[in-house]
């Protein structure tokens, strides 16, 4: 089966795609919402009721949380309107012929219809170029056929396939931004490595169990557009010449078996196996899930699940991903960055899936290019106007961070994953401290949520962040020591250098910047007893 | 090789070795925890942190790799600092208190603590909140004493492929443990034990019960030092279980010149150390022997050249003939002289047919005489000093004990009434005995067992043992128990026997008393407590008396014989009150086993050839030595594994003759029973971390 006779298929079975003559509903949430399941049914019932040519489209989420059930309704005879914060007595009237823009959160085409802005008038839309997240609560997540329709999915493989693998290799690399891929083991300059190496086994490894839990955007992708992942692994395997993937999703949920009924899909379309899409390309993926007893630790860490049944910080004296890892080569990379690839293929263009949380009026995960300054993404989407007033810190690159007092603010989000802070790179992850927070409060919780995710393998992580921990509630509490601050300096020093893995060797991030940041916070909860 | 400079010496080592395993092989100590010699390093505990020239950190010296031309500080101020925080660290979660602690003083985290002198803890301290759990086998588990260095879930990974233990988080500690934290058994463990002897501090440990007071080859490997001829049974087991049975066969053959006979009649202490048995049943290691023993082993025995010296032995039992191959062996010319027309002593004239057959005792002594071993039979020998004059250079007295006792009660010595020795012996030699139809046979030991299941066999309606013990107390083998009472025999625990009753001079039954309690005064005498006026009787055509035996040993032997018959022996060189005359087996200690009779043969040559100017070395070597794989493989279902214990002929079958009870086990019994091994001898093979007061 080559690539025309797939879509064609995929026309025949899901052409209401793109039928222009019936109401489409596409219904966007995260999984498991209860809300999305009622107001799912009482659109089918409507449907039925008044005999509408219609259709309902279920969709995974876009990552504004706040919003969901969000619905965007495209009839023929007008433009489409999104909706958002959606209920069933809603639904009734949003299929009758009531005014479309009443209640609506924005209209996609035409401008301003009935005092509704335009969707690229509000700023939650203005600053985002959703690449990476193109499809998310555009598609069902559970059929192939939507990720093939729309947007010529898996068209980017089929082309790949022509090309020279070396070339090809190259160009994923040129437009990968660092941003997305993280620096270090993700790092893309190490797919060349693992495609010049002479090794018989290798392995495309996709970690898609977010290091950081509060990130979690390969939860998202793989929640709501599992495919765009597949298909960046497909093209990245071919380029880097492996003819295994592996991508690891967190155990639970059902989530390895909804990757399962993907890649059954896949296979049902000549996407995996022998001669792929008729060409000599042979490729496997399975889906592995993360063993319960890694709750964090890097990429490295993932290498030795491919021979053993437990994960071990072993410090290697290089990083294996390089070249070979026990006769076997691997390349390593993140969901975001292989969505990425199947969606700029093959010409790219730069942005990073950001997730801003804390003191924050909409907590949302969205996509914007790097050099969005935090600043005007802050003002921008997360909290309006007040700005510089209203911010006392944020803390950048997950709760293994490092905070940024306001006047950092103008940093562009690139700067997230620059190396040279040492944050937890590619999180994408900003969490916002307004001007009432004290700081020892909120680097007790950071660190709190450290020591809960430390994976207790390596001694420095365990212990160290526990202790952090402890001080930290003791300051908080007014029963800190003198000679504190000093000891929690020493250790987080010591910590960046002692740990394992890169999780843990940032896992003082927190408590060392804002230490450094904002010493007085300290010095008042201890009262004078450090001076 | 490569050349680096520690400490400003210069030191060559081997490329690919670590900075710490170059420095340590250089006696240059530097400390180190989640460091093990066997298993790969991980470099977390940052203990062993060095200066490296040209590196801005420090460095963990157990990972970093020597490379040509370093140069290594292994003590400096900042170093010093760096291995005080993380020492304080692992402290502060670590109970302060060392002399309660079972690891104490042999503590590698206390050693440590003092090598760094770290006293004050800046840190918190807290308490982790574990319990210890005593519930699994053979370890226990502390794991509030955990410092987290790893060294169990590697050494359960790397060394065993076992992989059940695993770094575990509960209320924000840090632990080890298993899946889903299954109880040891139900988590795939083999109990190889490995976790166990890495482990640092006493976080898991053998149960101390199993440990107290023995050393630790004999607390570890219990059934090689728990058998008097320490025969290295994992040894053999394992040869089993890689099916090489002759190779198994001449393992057990190197420590004992009868291992078909014991294949069927040991008393099998090992079994009762067998670890296994913590687990769920001991491995049925006699079973396994006597399944290995029907295998010819190759006979690769190396004789010594002659040293033209000769050996008189007196008694042809199991200590006599023990001693004399071995000395045979040593290249001396031994003589066996044995009063009775064949050779065996207790072994063919006291243990009965039917647990042992003849062609099998036959068999084991042939091959010692093919080894040139000389035996005359029908030789009573009365006077060593006779033996001196015929030039004979040492003499081995183990002529057992061969005489019944008989208690001083009323009726003893009527008609009817034998002693179990004489009544076996008679069988044994084709006499047929008179005993009627109701028999009852008096003792609580494997005699008593075997008159009594004779008398069965002999066509005795009704046998009756009675004893002073209650079943629980009784000496006799568990499994000869079963045996004789599925044979019809019945047993009356808890009685003492007053009087045998008389009729026309011959016996006519027994009277006993109920046994409230008894115990042994320091002079070994009885004290009984018995029911008041519990009289009883039962009606006997015959009376055993099985109450034991002692030696009889001839004056003109000239040896000094003690107050309970036995001659009286230096207890390490087995030497008489006369010189060049030794004495073994139960002879020399009374009456014991027959694996006990076959320790002190060896014991004896041992002595012998020393006193002959011999260097005393009887060890063979019979089977290959084979280094075992330690690599065990994930155990699932291991520990549920259940014992393929002895498997008997039908009591109907067995009642009217002679014929061995004992049923053979096939491959696959053999196969999966040896499979069941803990092969606890792995342990012995892990290397012993050296301690900084050992540099």
């Amino acid at each position: 089966m080559n690539y025309e006779q797939l879509c064609a298929i995929a026309e025949a079975e899901s052409g209401y795609l793109n039928d222009e003559s019936i109401i489409k509903i596409y219904l966007a949430s995260s999984a498991g919402n209860d809300a999305a399941n009622h107001l799912c049914s009482a659109f089918q019932r409507e449907i039925e009721r008044q005999g509408a040519s219609a259709r309902v489209i279920r969709a995974g989420s876009y990552g504004y949380y706040g919003l969901e059930p969000i619905v965007v309704i495209e009839r023929p005879d007008r433009p489409a309107f999104m909706y958002r914060n959606v209920t069933p007595d809603q639904a009734i009237n949003l299929i009758r012929e009531s005014p479309a823009s009443s209640g609506a959160f924005c209209c996609l085409g035409g401008e301003n219809i009935g005092g509704v802005p335009h969707v690229s008038e509000l700023p939650l839309f203005r600053f985002q170029n959703r690449i990476a997240l193109r499809n998310c609560g555009w598609v069902d997540p559970e059929n192939i056929n939507h990720y093939i329709l729309r947007g010529h999915g898996y068209g980017g493989f089929a082309q790949a396939l022509g090309l020279n693998p070396g070339k090809l290799a190259g160009e994923l690399i040129r437009s990968t931004p660092r941003c997305r891929s993280g620096s270090g083991p993700y790092s893309p300059e190490n797919w060349t490595k693992c495609r010049e190496t002479e090794a018989i086994d290798k392995y495309l490894i996709c970690h898609a169990a977010d290091e950081d839990a509060g990130a979690s955007t390969a939860q998202l992708l793989l929640g709501s557009d599992p495919h765009s992942v597949l298909e960046g692994m497909l093209i990245s395997a071919y380029a880097v010449g492996a003819s295994r993937g592996v991508l690891y999703v967190k155990e639970g949920f059902g989530r390895a078996a909804k990757i399962g009924r993907a890649l059954e899909q896949m296979r049902k379309y000549n996407l995996l196996g022998d001669h792929i899409l008729d060409s000599s390309f042979r490729c496997e993926i399975e889906v592995r899930e993360v063993p319960e007893s890694v709750t964090a630790g890097d990429g490295r860490a993932i290498f030795h699940t491919l021979h053993e049944n437990q994960i071990a910080p072993y410090l290697s004296p290089t990083y294996p991903g390089i070249g070979e890892f026990r006769g076997k080569a691997v390349a390593i990379t993140n969901a975001e960055t292989m969505s990425g690839v199947s969606a700029w293929f093959p010409k790219g263009r730069a942005s990073k899936v950001v997730t801003l949380q804390g003191s924050i009026a909409h907590p949302y995960r969205v996509e914007v290019p790097p050099d969005t300054s935090i600043r005007s993404l802050l003002e921008g989407i997360g909290i309006g106007e007040a700005g510089d007033q209203y911010i006392r810190a944020v803390l950048i690159g997950g709760p293994a961070g490092v905070f940024l007092s306001a006047d950092s603010l103008d940093l562009p989000i690139s700067y997230i994953a620059d190396e040279a802070i040492g944050s937890n790179a590619a999180s994408g992850f900003i969490t916002v401290f307004d001007n009432g927070a004290c700081m020892v409060e909120a680097t007790k919780d950071a660190m709190s949520y450290i020591t809960a995710q430390s994976c207790g393998k390596c001694f420095f992580c365990r212990e160290g962040s526990r202790q952090i921990c402890n001080i930290l509630e003791d300051i908080s509490d007014r029963r800190g020591k003198p000679g504190d601050l000093d000891l929690l300096m020493e250790l987080g020093e010591e910590m960046r250098v002692a740990c394992l893995c890169s999780f843990g060797k940032n896992a003082s991030n927190p408590v060392l910047s804002s230490i450094r940041l904002f010493r007085g916070d300290y010095e008042s909860k201890l009262g004078g007893v450090d001076s | 090789m490569v050349n680096l400079n520690i400490d400003g010496r210069q030191i060559e080592t081997q490329e690919g070795r670590s900075i710490l395993d170059a420095a340590l092989s250089a006696g240059i100590y530097i400390p180190h925890l989640c460091h093990h010699p066997d298993l790969s390093s991980l470099g977390a505990c940052r203990l062993c942190v060095v200066e490296v020239d040209g590196m801005k950190d420090l460095v963990a010296s157990c990972t970093a790799q020597a490379e040509d031309g370093m140069k290594v500080v292994t003590r400096a101020e900042r170093i010093g600092r760096a291995r005080k925080l993380a020492m304080e660290l692992m402290l502060a979660g670590h109970p302060a208190e060392c002399g309660t602690c079972n690891k104490y003083l042999n503590c590698e985290l206390q050693s440590l603590k003092q090598y760094l002198a770290c006293e004050g803890i800046r840190f918190r301290r807290r308490t982790k909140p574990f319990p210890l759990v005593k519930d699994n086998p053979l370890f226990v588990h502390d794991f509030s004493r955990c410092v987290g260095c790893g060294r169990c879930v590697r050494a359960c990974q790397e060394l065993r492929g076992v992989g059940v233990l695993f770094y575990k988080k509960s209320k924000r500690e840090g632990y080890i443990g298993t899946c889903g934290d299954l109880p040891l058994a139900e988590s795939g463990c083999r109990f190889c034990g490995a976790c166990a002897d890495v482990c640092p501090t006493g976080a898991i440990m053998d149960k101390q019960e199993l440990r107290e007071g023995k050393s630790r080859k004999s607390a570890l490997v219990p059934c090689t030092y728990s058998c008097p001829a320490e025969i290295d049974v994992p040894r053999y087991v394992r040869f089993i279980r890689l099916k090489d049975y002759s190779a198994a066969a001449a393992a057990i053959r190197e420590k004992v010149p009868f291992p078909a006979v014991l294949g069927y009649v040991c008393r099998y202490p090992c079994e009762a150390a067998c670890r296994r048995g913590q687990v769920n049943q001991p491995v049925s290691i006699r079973n396994l022997k006597r399944y290995a023993k029907r295998r010819l082993w190759e006979a690769g025995r190396r004789r010594h050249p002659l040293t033209g010296k000769k050996i008189a032995v007196i008694g042809a039992g199991p200590a006599g003939l023990t001693a004399a191959y071995y000395l045979t062996n040593r290249g001396h010319a031994v003589t066996v002289f044995e009063s009775m027309p064949c050779a065996g002593g207790m072994m063919r004239y006291g243990i009965p047919e039917y647990r042992l057959p003849r062609s099998v005792l036959d068999g084991e002594i042939a091959d010692l005489e093919a080894a040139g071993v000389l035996i005359c039979t029908h030789t009573c020998i009365e006077s060593t000093d006779w033996l001196f004059r015929k030039g004979y250079g040492a003499v081995l007295v183990a002529v057992g004990a061969h005489k019944g006792k008989r208690p001083r009660i009323s009726g003893a010595e009527c008609g009817g009434v034998f002693t179990g020795v004489d009544f076996l012996k008679n069988v044994n030699t084709g006499i047929r005995a008179h005993i009627g139809e109701k028999v009852v046979v008096l003792g609580g030991g494997n005699v008593a067992l075997d008159c009594a299941r004779v008398a069965r066999r002999l066509g005795a309606r009704q046998v009756r043992i009675a004893c002073i013990e209650s079943r629980a107390e009784v000496p006799a083998d568990r499994e000869q128990l079963e045996q004789a009472e599925a044979e019809g025999v019945g047993i009356d625990f808890s009685k003492s026997f007053t009087r045998v009753l008389e009729r026309n001079k011959k016996c006519a039954g027994v009277e006993f008393l109920d046994v409230q309690s008894f115990s042994f005064d320091e002079d070994k005498n009885l004290q009984l407590e018995v029911v008041e006026n519990s009289y009883q009787s039962v009606e006997a055509d015959a009376v055993i008396f099985a109450i034991g035996q002692e030696p009889e040993i001839p004056e003109g032997f000239g040896v000094a014989v003690a107050a309970n018959s036995r001659i009286e022996t230096d207890d390490y060189s087995l030497r008489t009150s006369k010189e060049g005359v030794f004495a073994a087996g139960d002879a020399a200690s009374g009456a014991g086993s027959l694996i006990e009779a076959i320790a002190s043969g060896r014991k004896a040559a041992v002595a012998i050839d020393l006193f002959l100017e011999g260097d005393g070395n009887i060890e063979e070597q019979l089977a290959p030595i084979v280094e075992p794989d330690g690599y065990l493989g994930p155990g699932d279902g291991f520990a549920s594994m259940s014992r393929c214990g002895e498997a008997c002929v039908p009591p109907p079958l067995r009642w009217s003759n002679f014929s061995p009870v004992l049923k053979d086990m096939d491959e696959d019994a053999a196969n999966r029973e040896s499979s069941r091994c803990l092969q606890c001898d792995l342990r012995l093979g892990i290397s012993t971390v050296r301690i900084w007061g050992n540099y």
